[in-house]
C-alpha cells in the first residue's frame, strides 16, 4: 500500500500536482522494471515517462476494478514490450540447464560470504542477463510483492502460467547466480 | 520439494539485497512538461468550426428538408415521398424563375452534404485518435 495514494478525481479535473503524487508514487517501480526489461538506462527513462503519460491519457478509463497500481504497471509492461518489439529484439530465454538441488545450496552458502553492498550490485548483473519477462515477473514479485493473480493481470496470464514461470525464473537466476559465484563456491570446497 | 523450499529462500536473500532503482531527479518534471506539451499540440487539432455552428448547419438543414416536403400539398397521404418534392412550385423557384433546380440535384446535394457530415465525423474521431495515442 503506498503511503499517499493519488486523488484521480483531481488529476481527472486537471489537477497537475496531483498527477505529480501519482507520478512520484510509482516511478520507482515503473522505472526499476523497464530498466531491468530494457537492460538501458536511457531508454527506461523514456519508456518509463511515456508509460505515466499513456496513463494519465486514459486515466478516465480505469474503472477501479484492479488496483491503480496493478493497471499502471500493466501499462508499464506492455509499453516496455512494445519497445522490444519495434527494436526487434529477443525477448526468449537463453537455454540454460535446469539447476540442480545440490546447487542452490552451493550458492547459497557462497552468497553469505560476500557483503551486503556487493551483492546488491551482483544481484542486479543477474538480472541483467534474465529474459525481460523473467526480469518483470521476479521484480514485481519480490519488490513489489505482487501476488500471482495481480501478476497474471500485468503479464496477461492465468495464475497457473505465472506459478510456472515464476519457478523457471528463480531457477533461471538462481543458474546465472551460480555462475557469477563459481570462484566462491571452489573457494568454499577448498 | 525440498528443492523448491531451498530455491525459494535463496531468492528471499537475493531479494533481500534488491533495491528499486530510481529515475533521473527530473523525471516527474519532465512527465508534466511532456504532458503540457502534448495538451497544446492537441490544441492545434481543434475543429475549424466549433460544435454550436454545426448544430446551426443541422437546424437549417432540417429547416430545409422541412420547408421542402411541406411546399407540396398532400405530402402525408402520398407514399414516395421523393416524388412529392416538386421545387418548381416552391418559394425559391416563384422568385427566380429562371433558375431552375431538378430533382436530381437536389437529392444531390443532400446525399453529398450528409456524406460530407459523415466523412468530417469519422475523419475527426480517427485523427483524434491517432494524435491522441502518441
Amino acid at each position: 500500500m503506498k503511503e499517499n495514494q493519488p486523488n484521480i478525481s483531481a488529476i481527472l479535473a486537471g489537477d497537475s500536482k496531483e498527477f505529480s503524487v501519482l507520478v512520484d508514487s510509482y516511478k520507482n517501480v515503473v522505472f526499476t522494471v523497464a530498466l531491468r526489461m530494457l537492460k538501458n538506462r536511457e531508454e527506461a527513462e523514456e519508456v518509463a515517462q511515456d508509460t505515466f503519460i499513456k496513463v494519465f491519457k486514459s486515466l478516465k478509463k480505469f474503472k477501479g476494478d484492479s488496483k491503480l497500481s496493478t493497471w499502471i504497471y500493466r501499462i508499464a509492461y506492455n509499453t516496455c514490450l512494445d519497445r522490444l518489439k519495434r527494436k526487434g529484439r529477443d525477448q526468449k530465454n537463453i537455454a540454460i540447464d535446469e539447476i540442480e538441488g545440490f546447487e542452490i545450496k552451493n550458492v547459497d552458502n557462497a552468497l553469505d560470504g560476500i557483503v551486503k553492498s556487493e551483492r546488491l550490485e551482483l544481484v542486479r548483473n543477474c538480472i541483467k542477463k534474465l529474459a525481460p519477462k523473467d526480469a518483470a515477473l521476479l521484480t514485481l514479485f519480490y519488490l513489489e510483492e505482487k501476488n500471482l493473480s495481480e501478476l497474471g493481470e500485468i503479464l496477461k496470464m492465468n495464475e497457473n502460467s505465472v506459478k510456472v514461470g515464476l519457478f523457471r525464473a528463480r531457477g533461471r537466476l538462481a543458474k546465472i547466480l551460480k555462475q557469477y559465484l563459481e570462484p566462491e563456491i571452489i573457494g568454499n570446497y577448498g | 520439494m525440498d528443492e523448491q523450499k531451498d530455491l525459494e529462500k535463496l531468492m528471499d536473500k537475493i531479494f533481500d539485497a534488491d533495491q528499486l532503482d530510481a529515475p533521473s531527479a527530473d523525471f516527474t518534471t519532465n512527465v508534466l512538461e511532456k504532458i503540457e506539451a502534448q495538451k497544446k499540440v492537441r490544441l492545434a487539432y481543434a475543429p475549424l468550426l466549433p460544435g454550436w455552428v454545426f448544430v446551426i448547419i443541422a437546424v437549417l438543414v432540417v429547416l430545409f428538408v422541412l420547408y421542402v416536403f411541406s411546399s407540396t400539398e398532400s405530402v402525408a397521404l402520398q407514399t414516395n415521398y421523393f416524388e412529392s418534392m416538386d421545387f418548381s412550385t416552391n418559394w425559391l423557384s416563384e422568385r427566380m424563375s429562371q433558375f431552375s433546380f431538378s430533382k436530381s440535384l437536389g437529392y444531390s446535394i443532400l446525399v453529398v452534404g450528409a456524406l460530407i457530415c459523415l466523412q468530417a465525423r469519422l475523419l475527426n474521431r480517427f485523427l483524434y485518435r491517432a494524435n491522441s495515442l502518441t
